[in-house]
């Protein structure tokens, strides 16, 4: 078996066990684990499993590589899941790379997305590094429909703002 | 405090189901439909007090054993569970008697002895003074206790020592506590299973009893009442500390948008977006009582437990909760009262996180031992009309 078929096998044994939510088993699929890299390292950090019903996300399972589960989170579903976000906000590379293109500057090419976070592991974002003419490279995130140029670090860091600096 | 045969078995019943239920695949293999024999060994401590009981278990998977305290200084119900070797107390002391005779013992009693805790042998006797002990299974004599000092649970190989003699007074209050506690999540399940037999549906129908968890409803008797509490997404991506504020202020019925919250927690616009500087963490504290006009006193706690946000929640009361980098609101917590052996029960919060920005997602459960808590706030209303 191997490394996702294991991760999968993991949030099965936790719907089981009460610690997913009960939905799981209500027309939702739990799909296949995509690994979010520590944005310092660039290694594993933790699994991002997503669980869609057709295509919208309903939630997703975050896993640490030991397959200790970190969290089970869900999407506000609205009036028959209508809120709820797009498959492919959070797991397509094209769609990704769409909303990092919005915002990136003329001139400027957006690469792969890597599945990351920013700052705190509970915020989960694609890090998709733009590059202009001059191969000068930053970093754009994308968080679902949301879309940002990565903030530089600070000599005074904030909750929510930039990271500390050093 | 010494535990009764009987009452030492009902509870290793349920502990050897929660196991079943929550443990290692392979284990609860191994024990589901098991029988817990009722005649459980008495194992002696050297100081000649029962220690704990070994039950045999039977007909599951592997044949095996458990043992289950007989005192409360050991901190757990279930010591140990072995499976792939049968328990047969009988045919042990047989065993044992036949090495003893061939060595010349004369006895006119036998006991099982933890000689040196978890490792057993068999006690020989006469008029209740010990006249050989021999090691379980190798049948090798246990020499006799040494006369040097040495600190406290430190024996050396093959030493014999007494547990409950050596166990220091703090540890084994410590271990008193724990252990009662644990018993007493179990009280609700007590009268409704066969606690002789492993099964793994056996708690299904007590899951909720065997858990303490609670999210924040309209009021604090939850019955008849609804789960009152609204996720916020952040409107910008800086703004965490604005949402979760707005979160904890609308369960109070104080509405406020993110932009005048932005304008009183200095976090710019949404145009010109900030984060609050760790400077100002103490500005939460400051607002919240500001924006209800006084009517909310709250607080600021660093490195905030589990207890923190538990009390608050059973107070049904909402918490904001400062990570590396991010604010969130709570609104509820779960904490399971069973573990697998050697580690800590499941305990998590229900976070209403306002990332990612605009939709939010609410995470149930989020695994207490994997984050870190730098700061939590939490608020009570301070003037009652």
């Amino acid at each position: 078996m191997n490394e996702r078929e294991k991760v999968r096998q993991r949030v099965g044994e936790l719907a089981e066990a009460g610690l997913i939510d009960e939905e799981l088993s209500e027309g939702t699929r739990v799909l296949d684990p995509i690994p979010v890299t520590a944005p310092a390292s660039g290694e594993l950090h933790s699994w991002f499993v997503p669980v869609a019903r057709d295509e919208r996300l309903t939630g997703f399972a975050q896993l640490l590589p030991d397959l200790q589960l970190m969290r089970y989170s869900t999407f506000p579903s609205g009036e028959g899941g209508a809120a709820l976000p797009d498959l492919a906000d959070w797991t397509d590379a094209t769609r990704i790379r769409g909303r990092a293109e919005q915002i990136a500057e003329p001139g400027e090419t957006v690469g792969e997305p890597v599945l990351t976070y920013d700052r705190d592991a509970s915020r989960l974002a694609w890090r998709v590094p733009a590059t202009d003419q001059s191969g000068g490279s930053r970093a754009l995130f994308v968080a679902g429909a949301s879309a940002y140029p990565e903030r530089s670090e600070s000599e005074e860091p904030e909750i929510g703002g930039p990271p500390p600096s050093g | 405090m010494n535990i009764e045969r009987e009452q030492a078995r009902q509870v290793l019943g349920l502990e050897l189901n929660a196991l079943g239920l929550a443990g290692p695949p392979s284990l609860a293999g191994e024990l589901e439909g098991a029988r817990i024999g009722e005649e459980g060994t008495p194992i002696y401590d050297l100081n000649g007090e029962v220690l704990f009981y070994r039950f045999p278990v039977a007909d599951g998977g592997e044949p095996g054993y458990a043992d289950g305290a007989a005192r409360t200084e050991l901190g757990a119900p279930l010591l140990a569970v072995s499976t792939g070797m049968r328990w047969d107390e009988g045919a042990l002391v047989e065993e044992a008697t036949e090495v003893a005779r061939s060595q010349g013992a004369d006895f006119d009693e036998t006991r099982f002895v933890a000689f040196s805790f978890p490792k057993i042998g068999v006690q020989f006797l006469r008029g209740g003074e010990e006249v050989l002990l021999l090691e379980l299974g190798s049948w090798e004599p246990v020499p006799e206790g040494r006369d040097e000092e040495r600190p406290p649970l430190e024996p050396s190989n093959f030493e014999r020592w007494s547990l409950l003699e050596e166990l220091p007074e703090d540890r084994s209050e410590v271990a008193k506590q724990a252990y009662e506690e644990r018993v007493e999540g179990w009280e609700p399940a007590f009268q409704g299973i066969d606690t002789t037999l492993v099964e793994r549906s056996a708690l299904s129908q007590f899951e909720l009893r065997l858990r303490d968890s609670r999210e924040l409803h309209y009021d604090a008797g939850d019955a008849g009442h609804h789960i009152c509490f609204e996720l916020h997404g952040q409107e910008t991506n800086v703004w965490c500390v604005g949402a979760s504020t707005q979160m904890l202020l609308a369960f109070y019925r104080y509405e406020y948008s993110q932009d005048r919250l932005a304008q009183a927690l200095g976090l710019g616009t949404k145009q010109a977006p900030n984060g609050l500087p760790y400077a100002r963490v103490e500005d939460v504290v400051t607002q919240l009582e500001a924006l209800t006009s006084n009517a909310l006193q709250a607080e600021m706690v660093q490195n905030p437990d589990f207890k923190f946000f538990r009390d608050e929640i059973d107070a049904n009361r909402p918490l904001i909760s400062f990570i590396p980098g991010h604010s969130r609101a709570v609104a509820g917590y779960i904490q399971y009262r069973f573990a697998k052996l050697g580690q800590l029960p499941f305990r998590g919060l229900l976070v209403y996180d306002p990332w990612p920005p605009s939709t939010g997602v609410i995470t149930r459960w989020e695994n207490w031992d994997t984050q870190i808590y730098q700061y939590g706030y939490r608020a009570h209303v301070k003037i009652v009309p």
